[in-house]
């Protein structure tokens, strides 16, 4: 116990210990040499290796690492131990496990250790320091490690040769310069640390246990397979077996909760020893009374690492979980001498039934299973020798769960054997033997029913029998039976049609007549009403949400109603149709599987949008409203916006077409539909921006986009302020001279009238305004657009200033010439006249910008509509 | 947003007379509208 929790004190320390090493100068140095120059190698000695009598004991147990530095080292032999402070400051440059050696040195009293006298594997290691030695020409440093030291280091073996690290010759100093260098010992090879191959780094078991049997006399066996495992040697973990690396292994092997080491020292191992072959023997004579008087003994094989248990502490954990893990830095040596190790820590778990045998290769916690639950139909027949019992389950992992060895009616007849019982007895006692077995079947008397079948031979009378399926009975799936199961029959209960006898069950505590509720027991090929049957029940939901409540099975004559489905967005339930049949609920005719579909129709409401293209600016929003075919017109925004019935893909909408000023594109726009409760907002620019370039009018829209937004800057005085001419707008030669054409014409006089200009009005459709003076009374003058009569307006607030406004110009007429007569006075013009008339003179690029995307909009509507 | 152009009076203290308000090019007189501009 002492010794172990020095080990302990030694793992801790080393793990805190920081690598802080003291650097120390060293004067003339002569050479430098890269980080690539120095390797690092091992090589185990042991006092079988050496001549003993040469050398006595002191290099029995030891480990050599040698740091080469790849240049000579002076051509001395000695040892750093044992030098003066300039050799011993190699100790600060050299460090294992980010520990240097003169930090672990200075646990230890070394003044005692001279090279010659180093004690080896027959000293206490933590009274043994880490001996540095050079030999007579070498390159390298070498390390001399107790192997029982090594042992601690399994798995986390680092070496660390810190940059500025010297060594005087005697003669020379020869400086090694680079960054720190690391290597690792892995699988009988040193890595740097950064260039350590993957394979090395993890190592995981997830194969799960294999059980082996008893051997012997209760020698019980896990064997966790572990590839890597390949030519290791057989070895013991005896605590107290001296001298073996082994032995520390014990600290990362756990068995539920509780380490090996801990699990043996509380046993006496010392006459344990499996070198000695008394392991196996010495479990005959254990004391159960006493406990785990036994060691647990751990071995490599092969490739499989072998827990072999005390009888005791196996057979405690009969009826529930063995949970191996393995820590992190376990490692196990090889023949070779090759050091393999594990990074993650693995659990493998084992769950036992109550009789030791595997539930389960990997098991999940047994939840158990209430069979009460499931359906049972029980029929009994006879086929000439013997009656047989048919139990029917409604659990399909009944029938998977009795199969731990395969499909093997005879394994599974020796196994339920064991928690099967009639009267009391299992089937396996004598008093049944050759008259009781049990098989499984698929069976099929029931839809999604699975069989165990029981013969009993018909010698057996099993009037008032009970049958009874014990606690923890294994299922393959990694449930357990609950609690125990009892099925009591009750013989001469009724008749069936041929008049036979029949017998009901109950489920252990009430009894139940003939033909009530589950099943009753008749002769093969006879009926008895109602047998009463369980079926599935599924739903096709098209993409909603089954209700909770709805079942996944009904009993033959239950009425089982059906809650609709919800969750389909847009749609609403409807029903549930089976076969084409609207079905609500089961009667008590139904019988078979049910297939239940639900039937949606779509919801009322906005269902989609669509951008205008009819020339002006504006969203068509479609509306569906069940059942009012007789309307072919609805109001929304109180009146203002009118809905139109359109049909479209089959289903009538109202189509709602709601406009919107160019500058207000990118606003959304809202109706709400009279008298429903109905509302819906979209804006333009969403839709724009949905437009692909595989779209038709796809043109039209992006031309439109760039016009929208041009009107958006111009009436946005700040954004008008930094506008910019748009070069994506830049008119050809040819547009230049195009739109040349679209010159207002006046011709005629008037002298009561004179004209003042012309503006365009930006709405979903674009207006022409033309504004002119006039004295006095106009209402003798004559004004006309192409021929027909108008009347102007005066402009408020502007005495003697009208304006006669052409409304309503959709994208396609912006180069429409309208004649205009205002008085005597004819003037021929057309939006694209506003166009031209700015951009031939000096103008801002807010309003040039403006006129070039009006100009480009007319060019693609007319592109578009001439399509 | 854009402020659209209101009719103003002003009084001219040579004249001693009331100066109309007038409609000019670049004027706005109603919403979404853009800049007057001469006919010809």
């Amino acid at each position: 116990m002492l010794r172990k929790a020095k080990i302990l004190t030694w793992l801790v320390g080393l793990t805190l210990l920081c690598a802080t090493c003291l650097t120390l100068a060293f004067a003339g140095m002569m050479q430098t040499y890269a980080t690539g120059e120095v390797s690092v190698e091992t090589v185990t000695v042991t006092g079988y290796d050496v001549n003993k009598t040469t050398y006595g004991t002191r290099y029995s147990g030891l480990y050599e690492i040698k740091v080469d530095l790849g240049v000579p080292l002076g051509g001395n032999s000695y040892g750093i131990m044992d030098g003066d402070e300039a050799q011993r400051a190699v100790q600060d440059y050299i460090l294992i496990n980010g520990v240097s050696v003169r930090e672990i040195n200075s646990t230890v009293d070394d003044s005692d250790y001279l090279y010659l006298t180093f004690p080896g594997s027959e000293s206490d290691i933590y009274a043994v320091p880490v001996l540095l030695h050079v030999p007579d020409g070498a390159t390298y440093i070498k390390l001399m490690l107790h192997c029982d030291y090594i042992s601690t280091l399994y798995g986390k073996m680092e070496i660390t040769v810190k940059n500025g690290l010297s060594y005087n010759t005697g003669t020379d100093i020869v400086k090694y310069i680079g960054e720190d260098v690391t290597y690792k010992f892995l699988a009988g090879s040193w890595y740097k640390s950064d260039e350590v191959p993957t394979e090395f780094t993890e190592i995981k078991s997830t194969d799960g246990l294999i059980f082996e049997d008893i051997i012997g006399d209760g020698n019980y066996r896990f064997a966790v397979p572990i590839d890597q495992l390949i030519g290791a040697t057989v070895g013991g973990f005896h605590v107290t077996e001296p001298g073996k690396t082994w032995n520390y292994m014990q600290n990362y092997l756990i068995i539920n909760g509780q380490s090996v080491s801990s699990i043996n020292t509380a046993v006496d191992d010392s006459t344990y020893d499996y070198s000695k072959g008394n392991w196996v023997l010495s479990w005959a004579s254990s004391d159960p009374a006493s406990g785990y008087c036994q060691p647990v003994f751990v071995q490599v094989d092969g490739k499989n690492l072998y827990f072999n248990l005390p009888k005791e502490y196996y057979e405690s954990s009969f009826g529930k979980a063995i949970i191996l893990e393995i820590l992190p830095g376990f490692g196990w040596e090889d023949a070779s001498g090759n050091i393999y190790m594990n990074s993650e820590r693995i659990v493998v778990t084992r769950i036992l039934d109550t009789n030791g045998n595997s539930a389960v290769a990997t098991a999940t916690q047994p939840d158990g299973i209430d069979v009460t639950e499931g359906y049972f139909g029980i029929q009994e027949a006879d086929n000439g020798t013997e009656v047989y019992f048919d139990l029917y389950f409604s659990h399909n992992i009944m029938l998977e769960a009795h199969y731990t060895g395969g499909l093997n009616f005879d394994y599974v007849g020796d196994i339920w054997s064991k928690y099967v019982f009639i009267d009391g007895q299992p089937i396996s006692s004598p008093a049944f033997a050759g008259k009781v077995r049990v098989e499984l079947a698929s069976g099929t008397t029931f839809d999604n029913m699975k069989m165990i079948r029981i013969y009993v031979d018909k010698s057996l009378s099993l009037t008032g029998t009970s049958i009874l399926l014990k606690e923890k009975t294994p299922f393959s799936s990694g449930e357990l039976l609950s609690s125990d199961f009892e099925m009591n029959f009750n013989a001469a209960a009724g008749e069936d049609t041929a008049g036979n006898a029949v017998i009901g069950w109950t489920n252990g505590t009430t009894e139940l007549s003939v033909g009530e509720v589950y099943g009753v027991c008749v002769k093969s090929g006879n009926s008895v009403e109602p047998m009463k049957a369980k079926y599935a029940i599924t739903y096709v939901t098209g993409g909603g949400v089954n209700d909770a409540d709805n079942p996944e099975y009904y009993v033959e004559g239950e009425i089982v109603t059906f809650a609709p489905a919800s969750g389909k967005e847009g749609y609403d339930f409807v029903n549930w149709t089976c076969k084409g049949e609207v079905i609500a609920a089961t009667t008590a005719e139904t019988v078979g599987a049910l297939e239940l579909t639900a039937v949606w129709e779509m919801a009322e409401g906005a269902k989609f949008a669509s951008l205008s293209l009819n020339g002006d600016i504006g969203i068509n929003i479609y509306v569906y409203i069940k059942n009012i075919s007789e309307v072919d017109e609805l109001t929304a925004n109180d009146g203002k916006i009118k809905g139109v019935k359109t049909v479209r893909d089959g289903t009538e909408y109202f189509v709602f077409t709601v406009g919107v000023a160019a500058k207000d594109y990118e606003t959304p726009v809202s109706i709400s539909v009279d008298g429903y409760d109905i509302t819906s907002t979209y804006s333009v620019s969403d839709y724009i921006a949905a437009f692909t370039e595989e779209d038709e009018g796809y043109e039209l829209v992006s031309a439109l986009a760039k016009y929208c937004e041009a009107a958006k800057v111009l009436f946005d005085d700040e954004l008008a302020s930094e506008a910019k001419d748009d070069e994506s707008l830049a008119l050809s030669v040819e547009d230049e001279a195009a739109l040349g054409g679209f010159a207002a014409v006046v011709s005629g006089t008037d002298d009561t009238v004179s004209l003042v200009g012309a503006t365009l009005v930006l709405e979903s459709e674009t207006s022409i305004y033309i504004y002119f003076m006039a004295e006095g009374d106009i209402s003798t003058a004559t004004f006309k657009v192409d021929d027909a009569e108008v009347i102007p307006e005066a402009v408020a607030g502007y005495d003697g200033y009208y304006v006669i406004k052409i409304e309503n110009i959709s994208a396609k007429d912006l180069d429409k010439e309208f004649t205009v007569n205002i008085g005597g006075i004819i003037v021929q013009y057309s939006a694209l006249s506003y166009v031209n008339k700015t951009l031939s003179g000096t103008y801002e690029a807010a309003i040039g910008n403006v006129c070039k995307a009006l100009y480009a909009y007319n060019k693609q509507a007319n592109i578009f509509f001439t399509k | 947003m854009k402020k659209y152009k209101e009719p103003v009076l002003t009084f001219n203290r040579t004249e001693c007379d009331i100066i109309l308000a007038s409609i000019n090019p670049g004027d706005s007189i109603y919403e979404n509208e853009t800049p007057l501009v001469p006919i010809e």
